[in-house]
């Protein structure tokens, strides 16, 4: 059972701050994570930020930046997000259930560093920060640097995260978002696949951000693969070729596991499927 | 109107959605105590000690009890009785219970049992259920770790076989499935001062129930009171398990004269309660070129776990159902079911006919596929109907829908037939049957009690023996009670089962309550019935032959002419001191089993149903996505029909989770590896696919209005009709369940067929 000593929902970020001072509070934002986790052996002083309204999305000249509080019900309908991250949306409306995506919450998923955790990939494709304030100092971090293996983060005991911001990317951009699971809901990602495809006017990819979550120990871009599509036009063997890297690469990151006799193809299919989807967006507009 | 058949709403509907009920950790007694159990973390080993004393030292434990406390026999009686309540010497799975450990909280409780230390020397497990049967040195039970060996002999396989024209042959395997009902196993005991014991819990079979606790304790079955809490699903889960549980608690209640309670958390029940048998199955079906079977030939193993409990009756379903719902003449079937060093398998929705008909129905296809036949053609050629006389031996006279039930599937459907498109999509039939009620395996069993009473306003109250699951039968019952003695529905209240009202009747098992609880209560009612007949009778000056109970009045039953409410008629019954209340009685017509040959009449009755999935697989990555389902079942008549197709969508819920994501294993140690809901793959209803539910009616003589048993098989044929549509749709054919992703990708890479790269 939950062994909770203290819990605080302080109304400010002020006071959530000073609280944290001490080391010894865990924050807790929709609690999809931590509190399952904390059967048996959890933290047993509890801050909850629900009291911050640390849930906002602003929109700034060249950038997004998304509260750490918004839960992914909310990165599915707000308006912002939907339309200059739609890549994000795509990604939280595929996080459990209903019920988890009213109360999970971005900077929860981020800050749980899963490797499967849904949102990741679509923020490495937005070259996303996280924005890190303690009682006495703020930070930056790329969220790519953020993440420093599986469920580890370089988050301080006195620090909370509380945004994220987004570059959006310049238009014309096409996204797609697959995932892999075993079902329809509350399905953990086996393999997920965010895709952003800039075009320019000749109908050739000028700029490609392709990352993969639940691949490698920790989700990440897959610059090798951008690099091979940049400057190309879509093709059903520039895909395939794709695919095939992306596959080469986890196999030579993650080795060679039960799954990779099945994972291997798989992967470098659902990349090319992704890519396809992506580009026909594209064709699409035209 | 009539109420039976009429789409009433199930009686608990509303209080689920409120949220009311008293489910058993709802419940509290003062002064009660928690109770929390000691397993045996290892697959196979021999106690050598165990201390209790630093549990015991823990501020708020308050007792141990081991074998040793207990007063009577240290066995769960269940049909063999070798399973110790209390490991003594040995134990032999994962999760055993070895000690009982209480505490005033729940969490106390469960932290001491984790210091109760035991010492154990540990044996090699035996793990595999094909090496266990006949193992040359370790034992488990008997001389060849065999709990049953059941077979059926008819005709000559040999001779049949080298007359067909087409033969196929393969192996088959499934793997266990959890019930994962929501409501974990529970159970409070509650001591009295006049020397009885109030057992209350989570449960399918209060009579077994009662027998094991008296077993324990030592007690005659007057002093063992028992009675269903309101139960959040079972599917068999709660058949066998819940005496264990209820031992469990009423030890420690019995010694230290408190209440106690015991709640399995999650891991705790899927590590250590019952599951479907896993099962491996080597089947030959020949038949000759005009489409008719021939011969059949099945060995089927199932793996019991370390102790017997239900298996010997889980083997027995299975046997009579190896062929399917087909005639054929020459037929051998040997079925074992051995003991192994993991948790013993029990009871589950199709009890040991699920893993035989995935073989059959597998089976079927492969033969159509090779005579050239459509698989609804070859099935139609050899399907029963009646006059057909079954693998054994039983002649088939009335209720036999089957064919009626694969022309309404087609009809729903509109199957495309010609020339396959390569899409991706399938289709894949099964035609299935459900013996109704426990057969002669359990034809000891086959009686039910009820007990209705009339009260002077004009409400009834009726108790029975069997149990309310969420199946919805409370509802169907009342519904059959209100028609009996013609009262509105909303009059009717059932008690909680309770083995103080009714005499044994058996465990709510086998689909058999709407049959054998309602011709109970028809019984009961009966009487009640000719009690106010007689009334109205005086009253109205009309013989009571001519009187008929119709919509709320008794009216007579051919002309014009005075009647009388039935509100009047109980009010002047009251009036004079007439007995309004009655108890009712059923017994099974006979069955029967020759245990040399596995001839006779297996079961009272049997229902009949077909399945058609339509299914779209991925090449690329193996994923299966259902589609479509259409299902009709003959259900001899169909007391509610929205309950019935409720029925049918959960069944083939619970189907597909067996076809296609439900996947639990051990390991090298005999360790569950996924006994959570994150890794153990339930379907979601996200995961449902549109459900077509049709429902066939030819009546069962010998049942309420008709009706038949049909809770168990809306499952039973789901898992075939899936595998036959993924070789429908990619050409692969799978013969072990879960049909996962990986393993069509796998068939597909190692066919000749590789999939035709894409356009
Ligand atoms: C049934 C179920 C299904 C799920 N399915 C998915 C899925 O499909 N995909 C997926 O990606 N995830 C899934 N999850 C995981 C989880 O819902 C998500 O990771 C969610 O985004 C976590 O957010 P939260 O607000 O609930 O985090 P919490 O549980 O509140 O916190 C998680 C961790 O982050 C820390 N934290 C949270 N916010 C902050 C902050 N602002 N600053 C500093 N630290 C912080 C907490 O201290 C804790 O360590 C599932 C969970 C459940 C229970």
């Amino acid at each position: 059972m939950i062994d909770v000593t203290t819990y605080i929902r302080p109304g400010s970020l002020e006071e959530a701050l000073d609280v944290l001072a001490s080391g010894e509070f865990t924050p807790l934002a929709g609690g999809t994570d931590l509190i399952p986790h904390a059967r048996g052996r959890g933290p047993r002083k509890m801050l909850d930020l629900s009291g911050l309204s640390l849930d906002r999305v602003t929109r700034t000249a060249s950038s997004i930046e998304v509260g750490a509080c918004a839960t992914h019900s909310e990165l599915c309908r707000d308006a912002v997000v939907t339309k200059a991250l739609p890549l994000l949306s795509k990604a939280a409306a595929l996080v459990g259930t209903k019920q988890v995506r009213n109360r999970g919450t971005l900077g929860g998923n981020v800050v749980n560093a899963s490797p499967c955790a849904d949102t990741v990939p679509a923020l490495l494709n937005h070259d996303a920060v996280a924005v890190l304030v303690s009682k006495d100092a703020r930070r930056k971090v790329p969220v790519e640097a953020f993440i420093t293996g599986p469920y580890a983060t370089c988050i301080g005991p006195n620090e909370l995260l509380t945004s994220i911001v987004c570059e959006p990317l310049e238009k014309p951009t096409f996204v797609s978002f697959l995932k892999l699971g075993r079902r329809q809901a509350v399905n953990i990602s086996r393999m997920s696949l965010a895709v952003c495809l800039m075009m320019d006017g000749k109908g050739s990819i000028k700029g490609a951000r392709v990352s993969a979550g639940a691949v490698f120990p920790v989700a990440r871009r897959m610059r090798e693969v951008e690099r091979l599509l940049a400057g190309e036009s879509p093709s059903k063997r520039l895909f395939a070729e794709a695919g095939a890297l992306a596959a080469q690469l986890m196999v030579k990151e993650s080795g060679v596991r039960w799954s990779t006799p099945y994972k291997r193809p798989v992967l470098a299919a659902l990349l090319e499927r992704a890519l396809a989807e992506a580009a026909s967006g594209n064709f699409g507009e035209q | 109107m009539a109420v039976v058949g009429r789409r009433v709403r199930r009686v608990e509907s509303l209080d689920r959605v409120k949220g009311v009920g008293s489910f058993t950790d709802d419940l509290t007694y003062a002064g009660m105590l928690h109770a929390a159990v000691v397993r045996s973390p290892v697959a196979r080993a021999r106690i050598k000690h165990i201390e209790t004393g630093r549990a015991l030292r823990r501020a708020g434990a308050e007792a141990v009890f081991t074998f040793q406390d207990i007063p009577g026999r240290n066995v769960v009686p269940i049909i063999l009785e070798d399973q110790p309540f209390l490991a003594e010497e040995y134990v032999n799975y994962v999760g055993e219970p070895i000690a009982v450990v209480l505490a005033s909280e729940r969490e106390t409780a469960r932290a001491a049992a984790k210091e109760v230390s035991v010492r154990l020397e540990e044996l090699p497990p035996i793990l595999d259920l094909l090496k266990a049967r006949r193992h040359p040195r370790v034992h488990l039970f008997g001389e060849d770790n065999v709990f049953k060996h059941l077979r059926i002999r008819r005709g000559d396989t040999a001779a049949a076989f080298s007359s067909c024209d087409v033969i196929v042959e393969n192996e088959y395997r499934t793997p266990y499935q959890e019930h994962a009902y929501i409501e974990p196993e529970a159970m409070i005991a509650i001591p009295h001062p006049d020397g009885t014991i109030e057992i209350r819990g989570s449960m399918q079979c209060p009579f077994y129930v009662r027998k094991a606790v008296t077993s324990v304790l030592g007690l005659p079955e007057s002093r063992v009171w028992v009675v269903q809490a309101a139960t959040g699903g079972a599917f068999g889960g709660k058949e066998d398990v819940p005496s264990l549980l209820a031992c469990q608690v009423a030890l420690p209640a019995w010694k230290l004269k408190k209440p106690v309670k015991l709640v399995y958390d999650r891991t705790e029940d899927m590590v250590s309660t019952s599951k479907r048998h896993p099962s491996w199955v080597r089947y030959k079906s020949g038949a000759t070129r005009d489409g008719v079977l021939k011969a059949v030939e099945v060995e089927y193993v199932i793996d019991g776990g370390a102790y017997s409990t239900l298996s010997p009756a889980v083997l027995y379903r299975g046997t009579v159902h190896a062929a399917g719902p087909y005639r054929c003449d020459n037929v051998k079937v040997d079925s074992y079911v051995v003991a192994t060093n993991r948790v013993p398998t029990g009871a589950f929705r199709g009890f040991g006919s699920p893993q035989i008909l995935f073989a059959a129905e597998s089976q079927m296809d492969q033969l159509a596929e090779r005579l050239g036949l459509h698989p609804a053609e070859l099935r139609r050629r050899n399907l029963l109907r009646a006059g057909d006389t079954t693998i054994t031996g039983q002649k088939l006279t009335v209720s036999v829908g089957l064919e009626e039930t694969l022309d309404r599937v087609l009809e729903a459907s509109g199957w495309p037939t010609g020339q396959k498109r390569d899409d991706g999509v399938g289709y894949g039939l099964s035609t299935v049957f459900y013996g109704v009620g426990l057969g002669a395996a359990g034809k000891h069993l086959a009686r039910t009690g009820a007990r209705v009473i009339v009260h002077a306003d004009g409400s009834v109250t009726f108790s029975v023996g069997t149990t309310e699951l969420g199946q919805g039968m409370t509802t169907v019952l009342s519904q059959i009670v209100s028609e009996e003695l013609g009262t509105p529905l909303e009059c009717v209240q059932m008690i909680a089962p309770d083995t103080s009202r009714v005499p044994d009747s058996g465990p709510t098992v086998a689909s058999r309550s709407t049959t054998m609880s309602g011709n109970a209560l028809k019984d009961a009612c009966g009487k009640i019935r000719d009690v106010l007949l007689a009334e109205a009778s005086r009253a109205l000056r009309i013989p009571v032959s001519d009187l008929r109970i119709v919509e709320g009045a008794i009216v007579p039953a051919k002309e014009e002419g005075p009647s009388m409410p039935i509100d009047e008629a109980i009010k002047s019954c009251t009036t004079a001191r007439l007995p309004l209340s009655a108890e009712g009685w059923h017994v099974s017509t006979s069955t029967s089993w020759d245990d040399r040959t596995g001839q006779g009449d297996a079961y009272v009755t049997y229902a009949w149903a077909t399945n058609l999935a339509k299914v779209r697989v991925d090449r690329e990555t193996g994923e299966v996505t259902v589609l479509k389902m259409w299902a009709a079942h003959d259900v001899g008549k169909a007391v509610n029909p929205t309950l019935a197709e409720g029925q049918i969508e959960g069944g083939i819920l619970q189907g597909l989770g067996f076809a296609l994501t439900e996947n639990m294993f051990t390991d090298e140690r005999g360790v569950i590896v996924n006994p959570d809901f994150s890794t153990y793959i339930i379907p979601t209803a996200a995961d449902s696919p549109e459900i077509v539910s049709l429902l066939v009616e030819h009546p069962y003589p010998d049942g309420p209005h008709g009706a038949k048993g049909f809770g168990e098989q809306p499952l039973m044929g789901v898992a075939p009709a899936v595998a036959n549509a993924v070789r429908d749709a990619v050409g692969v054919r799978i013969t072990e369940l879960p049909i996962t992703p990986e393993k069509i990708w796998n068939a597909l890479r190692s066919s000749r067929r590789v999939p035709v790269t894409q356009r």
